[in-house]
């Protein structure tokens, strides 16, 4: 009787550790993000009922977690920033990419699958973008229309919005008029903004040197040297500080103090953001904030310059999972036609090539009220961020962190830039010859 | 709350004493100030809409939205706060009987008898207590995941609470075990019995303010744990308190780091969570000095 | 000697019947104890060392073993786990000795005869079931620099330099400290059950020989409460290094401002979970860091044997 009660125990256990091993081989799993769900369900059905099989989906799981600990999907999401750590745990697609009708690398954007694309060989496929953009608010442009003419030289005709060929003079114009503040005893009081100042991430900063044709790290020195020292990088940091410390003739942005409070694109008293993040689109919506979309403005006399970032997420095969045939066939509907039409009702344009198209092919009521031409337009001056691995880690540590300093006045602050610029080389040079050796 | 009877000894009752007392009412008071100004600010954040709630930080509000804020909250259909209850009771009940069994025996154990080495183990034991969690839960989910218990009746969240690993708690017993007196214990083995029966009938009984201290502690701790959850639960039924808040945190949050949180709705969930928990110490709190009027028999 | 009188008679044990009994008693007593050791900590312990002599990364699938080279990396190289380390051990004795005096402060407070104690008592427990990012939004509203209460009452008073409290790196950490000890509660309950195991008679009997006070304080309640004490100083020492959730909101997740409130819990987690996810390192550094708590520790063990009085009754 004891011996029975074991073994079936034993059984039991067994069963449920095998369970989970092996599942019904027509079920693929995919792990997304919490507000995916219910966006997709459709999109599911319609798949089970072309090839069989089925989607199970968890929502808000984190992958690194479930890589971790050997329960991974059959379906990865990864991104074009993360993929170069994500490597190991992906499965190549080139073959299955060779034999396929529908997917190929030119499909896509190239500078996303060339990220996604390592020693010649593509890791994911790219859905959702993310390119740098000059985003306003409208209500706060209109209610200060006519010192904008003024400052700007407009006609009383001209729309007073940012123009696909603003330069930084315009966008320093523009937000000094949209700037407002109280001079009380204790200083002045600035209680609107022209733009948001970004400190947290290199999101702006990184872009103002990317456009006057300098960059983060040297070419040819395989991302592990420093360019910060070279003429592009400080002037680029000098505007970027004169815009939150300078005067009131030159400031128009909040410095590292004045960022703690309320200002924010978010809370409708900031005019502007350079930059900004296209996933952001979804709560300015929310906030019922009046907003639209422009190219970034460029340096004066660089109007073809390129720097802002260009990233999007991207899906990839489990090098773990059984089900490849099945996996790549959903890739090709999630990261094709289907999935990026479904994609875009919740604000997220897709990396096909012919994405720009497909948008204008559907009916007015779908449409969004933006400029979405613009994203097109930006995307192709849109530079990918480094492929380096640690980079965002040095960043955050290493250049953010000193960056700040010269972002404030008060104990602890620095005002030198290029003793700045020289302090941030000589640690990440050293980190990396720590890395890797000389 | 009944009023407690306050019976002053004579020597209370001087002019000296009493402007003491009136200092100590005064520190009271200003402390609870401090103490509840979070509180006040969860409230007021509950009473305003949505773009004051997440986009500025007053101390006074400027909107007011607290009904339309309830109804968003309890219309969301993911907000089973009754279940979510259920399920937390569900695990803090065995987390708390489990951990009150076992780290008072334990405890006992180290208090009471003297043997080479005593000290070196319960070093070993608190040495443990250094190192990150985090760290540890790693292999621990491995190992749940392989023997296919990750989701079965929570056995994960509390499983550790009936091996006495709670070092905390073992630590605390042992403090409070080493000053029962000893001719106590003395005399009852004299009368030959047994030390578990010692255990039960003497010391445990005379330690009520310690198991009540754990009590309340692991209330609050389970109740408040996102951390255990966040790894072990997936299925929504199976959510607990502490995820009645989250939902809420991450209602807009999309691939951008700068997500908007919708902090009126937090803090109606919020509000809502601590309703229960903040009974409970109301309740307890009272039988608490009730047990401590039983223990000036001692001594 | 009848039946009776001899089982009566207190039974004396050898040394070595006395030892047994002592080693047998104590593991009936804790062998769950020790085998939740075993499971919980020995083996998880075991394999996280191992990790840490690996260069594993989180999606790296399989790793090399390196030996000791992530230990000396970081105590040689890294200069971020030198200032996280620094910066916690600050974090931990300021913040600390803040918590245990106002914990006992309170707890005594509370401790005495006045009315509405229940209320009072209930009030200073909220601090503790709040979650940590409404206090986090509160005190980060306070002493918001430009905008927050307390610098407003400063300039009101006339303060010309106002603090920049959290925004700046050279007062982030002060900052933090203050903030941190607000959170007493656990200490708080710990010594008031202590505080009300001392019977009320002590201090009558002091009162009735003319004892101050200060005397009564120095001479009854800090001795008998001596075991309380060391306990939370240890809690308190361990907590504060191992604190995450307040420097996590004030440092949004990264030690901001400019690495200033970088405490180790916060440098692991960065390393372990942002790019490039370094698990194995990350195990290294924590296990560094154990072998420094666990030095404290030894440290405060050997301390206590000066003010620890035990079986005063």
């Amino acid at each position: 009787m004891f011996k029975v009660q074991n073994t079936l125990l034993l059984s039991v256990f067994a069963l449920s550790a095998l369970s989970g091993c092996n599942p019904a081989s027509n079920v693929l799993q995919i792990a997304l993000d919490v507000e995916d769900e219910g966006r997709y369900d459709e999109l599911f059905t319609y798949f089970t009922e072309q090839t069989g099989y089925e989607i199970k989906a968890t929502y808000g799981q984190d992958i690194g977690k479930l890589i971790g600990t050997k329960n991974e999907p059959d379906i990865i999401k990864t991104s074009t920033v993360l993929v170069s750590s994500m490597k190991n745990s992906l499965r190549d697609l080139t073959p299955l990419m060779a034999d396929s009708e529908i997917v190929s690398s030119d499909k896509y954007i190239d500078s996303l699958i060339d990220v996604l694309t390592i020693d010649d060989h593509v890791y994911a496929l790219p859905t959702s973008i993310n390119t740098s953009l000059l985003y306003y608010n409208k209500t706060l442009f209109d209610s200060s229309a006519s010192e904008l003419r003024e400052a700007l030289g407009l006609g009383p005709d001209d729309s007073v919005y940012p123009r696909a060929d603003w330069d930084y003079d315009d966008y320093q114009t523009a937000g000094v008029t949209l700037s407002k503040y109280n001079v009380t005893t204790q200083g002045t009081n600035y209680y609107q903004f022209g733009a948001e100042t970004q400190l947290n991430w290199w999101g702006e900063w990184l872009v103002y040197i990317n456009q006057m044709g300098g960059s983060f790290y040297e070419p040819d020195s395989n991302n592990h040297v420093c360019a910060l020292t070279s003429q592009e990088a400080i002037a680029a940091t000098t505007f970027f500080r004169e815009k939150s410390m300078g005067d009131a003739n030159a400031k128009f942005a909040p410095d590292a103090i004045e960022l703690t409070s309320d200002a924010s694109f978010m809370g409708g008293n900031v005019a502007m953001i350079f930059g900004g993040h296209m996933g952001d689109w979804y709560s300015y919506d929310a906030l019922g904030i009046d907003w639209d979309i422009q190219v970034l403005p460029t340096p004066v006399g660089l109007p073809s310059a390129r720097g802002g970032e260009i990233s999007a997420d991207a899906f990839g095969i489990s090098v773990r999972s059984d089900n490849v045939e099945g996996a790549f066939a959903f890739l090709e509907l999630w990261t094709g036609e289907e999935g990026a039409l479904q994609m875009y009702k919740y604000g997220k344009v897709s990396a096909l090539k012919n994405m720009e198209t497909l948008i204008a092919s559907l009916p007015e009521d779908e449409q969004k009220d933006i400029s979405i031409e613009v994203v097109f337009d930006a995307m192709e001056k849109a530079l990918t961020l480094p492929n380096e691995r640690d980079f965002s880690k040095v960043m955050r540590e290493m250049v953010m962190s000193e960056i700040y300093l010269l972002m404030y006045d008060g104990r602890g602050s620095k005002s030198d830039i290029v003793q700045v610029l020289t302090t941030i080389k000589s640690n990440v040079d050293a980190y990396y010859r720590g890395l890797y050796g000389e | 709350m009944a009023k407690q009877a306050i019976h002053l000894k004579p020597y209370e009752k001087t002019k000296e004493a009493k402007t003491r007392r009136v200092f100590t009412y005064i520190l009271l008071v200003l402390f609870s100030l401090v103490a509840l100004l979070p509180l006040y600010y969860l409230i007021i954040t509950a009473m305003k809409d949505l773009s004051e709630a997440s986009t500025q930080a007053t101390m006074f509000p400027h909107s007011f939205a607290l009904f339309d804020n309830f109804r968003f909250v309890f219309a969301h259909p993911d907000y089973t706060v009754v279940r979510m209850f259920l399920n937390t009771m569900f695990i803090f009940v065995l987390k708390a009987t489990g951990t009150i069994l076992t780290c008072s025996l334990a405890g006992y154990g180290f208090a009471m008898f003297k043997f080479p080495g005593k000290k070196i183990i319960f070093f070993a034991l608190l040495s443990t207590m250094m190192i990150p969690g985090e760290l540890l839960g790693v292999p621990i989910y491995e190992f749940m995941v392989n023997t296919g218990l990750k989701e079965v009746a929570f056995i994960p969240l509390w499983i550790a609470a009936w091996f006495a690993t709670d070092v905390f708690v073992i630590f605390l017993f042992k403090q409070f075990f080493e000053t029962l007196p000893k001719p106590l214990i003395e005399a009852a083995r004299m009368e030959g019995a047994s030390e578990l029966s010692i255990f039960f009938r003497i010391a445990l009984p005379l330690n009520k303010p310690a198991i009540i201290t754990v009590i309340l502690l692991y209330f609050v701790g389970t109740y408040n744990d996102l951390y255990g959850p966040a790894l072990y639960i997936s299925d929504k039924s199976n959510w607990v308190m502490a995820n009645s808040i989250t939902i809420f945190e991450n209602l807009y949050q999309s691939g951008s780091s700068s997500y908007l949180v919708p902090w009126n709705y937090v803090s109606v969930a919020t509000l809502i969570a601590m309703m229960p928990v903040v009974l409970v110490f109301a309740l307890l709190q009272k039988q608490f000095m009730q047990s401590v009027a039983g223990t000036g028999i001692k001594g | 000697m009848s039946k009776i009188e001899g089982a009566m008679k207190p039974r004396k044990l050898s040394f070595r019947q006395n030892f047994h009994r002592n080693y047998k008693h104590f593991l009936m007593f804790s062998a769950v104890g020790i085998v939740g050791f075993f499971l919980f900590y020995f083996y998880p312990i075991i394999r996280t060392f191992i990790l840490s002599l690996t260069d594993k990364t989180l999606y790296g699938g399989d790793s090399q073993y390196v030996g000791f080279e992530n230990y000396m990396y970081a105590i040689t190289q890294d200069a971020m786990f030198t200032k996280s380390i620094q910066q916690s051990l600050i974090f931990a004795v300021c913040s600390g000795v803040f918590v245990l005096i106002t914990s006992l402060v309170l707890a005594m407070l509370l401790n005495s005869k006045v009315k509405m104690l229940g209320t009072f008592r209930t009030i200073y427990f909220l601090p503790f079931i709040i979650p940590s990012f409404a206090v986090g939004a509160v005190y980060k509203n306070l002493l918001n620099p430009s905008t927050g209460l307390i610098n407003n009452i400063l300039g009101s008073l006339g303060m010309s330099d106002l603090p920049l409290w959290y925004a700046s790196p050279s007062s982030a950490l002060f900052t933090m400290i203050l903030i941190s000890s607000f959170g007493f509660g656990v200490k708080m309950v710990v010594f008031l059950a202590a505080l009300q195991e001392i019977p009320e008679e002590f201090y009558e009997v002091a009162e009735l020989e003319g004892a101050s006070k200060w005397q009564q304080f120095i001479k009854i309640t800090l001795p008998m409460i001596s075991p309380m004490i060391f306990f939370n100083v240890i809690l308190i020492t361990i907590d504060g290094l191992r604190s995450f959730s307040l420097a996590f909101v004030m440092g949004n997740g990264s030690g901001w401002p400019s690495n200033s409130t970088l405490l180790f819990p916060i440098y692991m987690f960065m390393t372990a979970f942002n790019m490039p996810f370094r698990l194995g390192y990350a195990a290294a550094m924590a296990w560094l860091f154990f072998l420094i708590i666990l030095g404290l520790t030894l440290v405060q063990f050997a301390i206590s044997k000066l003010y620890v009085k035990k079986d005063l009754r």
